[in-house]
């Protein structure tokens, strides 16, 4: 394989075959090459306690080797990145829809719009009085009145190129109403002033808008709450399921450990190669979730604006905020990081 | 530097590979440590480095009883040896250079260092060509000498070897042990278990013979005098 003899020291530096590296090795072994450097060895003794500091040439290395492994196609590599990236995605999935649904949230409970609807024969004595009461109550706001006439004119707005349907109709069927918009946005707040001006005469009825708002903001509690949970366990599993994977490339390595210990590594040295394997692990499943949840973006961004359409509605979905991504990434590094941790701790013990 | 006081040990089995073995090696000497396959020669090799523990007696590197070493200090007991196995115990998902270069990095030294004693070795063992090989593609004898590298690298005060030449051929066997004597000189401490009788007459170094777990033979300066 190699044609040069085995040579003692004698032979001269500088390999035949000059690749890069090997010209760059050359050229300093020369230059170390003084009796002196022999000294600037430490010697080791049992009394000097100092921890030893890992250096970057390592770590850089270990990094290496462990982006090699998934290289190679590691099967344990693969798999324990595929599960981050899984679960990973779910919690993606579930944030992007919580987080789209509190942006409808806010826009709705942004108009917090009350209309009190006027029976047919309220005299314009009694609309006055019902202004007025409703005008004593706190926080009310840009009150006005809406005449039928006014009403006409808002619906075929909203009906755009049907409007014409409305042309048909004799008389105007639409009432008198009071519309008025209210500081405090507290939902009980809005339903007891509601029902309130509901039991005055002359009131047909009272609509809100907050009464969808609330549903929608119950809904996201539940959500939120049931996804907390399944979040805690499933990262849970996962990392659980993490710790086995790399508990089997320990045990696959025990050659590494065993050697390492037998050199004289302290633990924290022979725990670096593999966390850092963990975090790597972590943070490609991380990216996987990523992409994952994009494509999710996309495809569901693409059909709710489809079914928007089909309802004369605009409907764009928002993708995660730049901190929900920092926190997906976090998850995955944590989780790698854990996975590590929890299998180093249980069977480092040689 | 080492001592072993009629030190006797089990493995888990229940099998008893020593029984009171006891001796005594100065700083700075050269011994061999011959005896037949089974004999405990790797077993004494273990305990040294506390790769296991005596079930009775007491081992002393240095003066100290390694088995009440701290986890802190049992480190640095063994990054002051330098051990080469009976099965080389190479790495093989990195190169030859790497391999030797753990053994500096585990010991904690300054990483501008490392590049040339690394090199500075190889070439020693006539490996300077081989750097950047995985020791996986290399034959017996020349994993034998990374591991020989890997193991005198940080310039250890003691040096224990299982049958370093073993895979090597006569010339080559014959130019490893020059390179122990030559650490010898330096003042490293050196055990070496071989079969070959040859090559300790040939050396004449003091040899330690053992059949069966117990020292059947050895010079008197290995022997544990009554005070210590
Ligand atoms: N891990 C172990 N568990 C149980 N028995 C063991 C173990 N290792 C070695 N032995 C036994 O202890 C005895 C001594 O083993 P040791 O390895 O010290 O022999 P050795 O002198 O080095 O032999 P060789 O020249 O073949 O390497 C042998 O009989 C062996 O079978
Ligand atoms: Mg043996």
């Amino acid at each position: 394989m190699n044609p040069t003899p085995d040579g003692f020291s004698t032979r001269s530096l500088g390999g035949k075959k000059a690749s890069g590296r090997k010209g760059r090795l050359a050229k300093k072994s020369v230059k170390n090459k003084r009796p002196s450097s022999v000294k600037r060895i430490k010697a080791t003794t049992i009394e000097g306690g100092k921890d030893v500091t890992i250096s970057k040439s390592f770590q850089l290395r270990s990094l290496q080797r462990a982006w090699n492994r998934f290289h190679a196609g590691s099967l344990s590599h693969w798999t324990t990145t595929i599960i981050i990236a899984l679960s990973l995605t779910i919690f993606g999935a579930f944030t992007l829809l919580l987080s789209n649904a509190n942006t409808a949230l806010e826009q709705w409970t942004g108009d917090n719009l009350i209309t009190v609807f006027l029976e047919e024969n309220t005299t314009i004595h009694q609309m006055e009085e019902i202004q007025n009461r409703i005008a004593q109550n706190p926080g009310v706001d840009q009150l006005s009145v809406v005449s039928p006439a006014q009403a006409m004119g808002r619906m075929k707005n909203m009906l755009g190129s049907e409007a014409g349907l409305l042309d048909n109709l004799s008389e105007n069927p639409l009432p008198y109403s009071i519309e008025f918009r209210l500081h405090d946005k507290k939902y009980e707040k809005t339903a007891n002033l509601a029902f309130k001006i509901g039991t005055w005469l002359g009131v047909e009825a009272v609509s809100y808008d907050q009464q969808w708002a609330e549903k929608l903001a119950a809904v996201i509690r539940t959500f939120r709450f049931v996804g907390s949970v399944l979040t805690l366990l499933l990262l849970t599993a996962v990392a659980l399921i993490i710790s086995n994977t790399i508990k089997l490339t320990i045990i696959a390595r025990r050659d590494e450990v065993e050697v390492m210990r037998f050199m004289g590594a302290t633990d924290s040295f022979i725990k670096t190669p593999f966390i850092y394997e963990g975090v790597l692990q972590g943070l490609l499943g991380a990216i996987g979730a990523l992409l994952l949840t994009s494509l999710l973006y996309w495809g569901a961004d693409g059909a709710t604006t489809e079914l928007g359409s089909a309802f004369g509605i605009f409907i764009e979905l928002h993708y995660l905020q730049v901190n929900q991504l920092l926190l997906i990434m976090a998850l995955g590094i944590f989780l790698g990081l854990t996975g590590a941790l929890i299998s180093l701790s249980r069977f480092l013990e040689i | 530097m080492i001592k072993f006081h009629n030190v006797s040990m089990r493995y888990p089995s229940g099998y008893e590979a020593l029984k009171g073995v006891s001796f005594a090696l100065s700083k700075g000497s050269f011994y061999f440590l011959t005896g037949h396959s089974g004999a405990g020669k790797t077993s004494i090799l273990k305990l040294i480095y506390r790769a296991e523990r005596p079930s009775g007696g007491a081992v002393l590197i240095g003066g100290r009883n390694v088995d009440q070493l701290t986890k802190k200090q049992l480190p640095l007991l063994r990054r002051s040896i330098g051990v080469i196995f009976q099965d080389y115990k190479l790495l093989y998902d990195r190169s030859v250079y790497d391999n030797v270069a753990l053994a500096m990095e585990v010991a904690g030294q300054n990483p501008d260092h490392i590049h040339g004693q690394v090199l500075r070795t190889l070439e020693s063992v006539g490996l300077r060509d081989y750097t950047h090989q995985n020791p996986i593609s290399l034959s017996g004898g020349e994993q034998q000498r990374v591991a020989i590298a890997r193991a005198t690298v940080n310039r250890p005060s003691l040096v224990i070897a299982d049958e370093p030449t073993g895979n090597l051929d006569r010339e080559m066997g014959r130019r490893i042990i020059s390179l122990f004597q030559t650490l010898h000189k330096q003042g490293t401490t050196i055990l070496l278990v071989t079969h070959d009788i040859d090559l300790v007459k040939e050396c004449g170094h003091p040899h330690i013979e053992m059949v069966g777990g117990e020292i059947t033979k050895m010079p008197k300066s290995a022997r544990l005098s009554e005070d210590s």
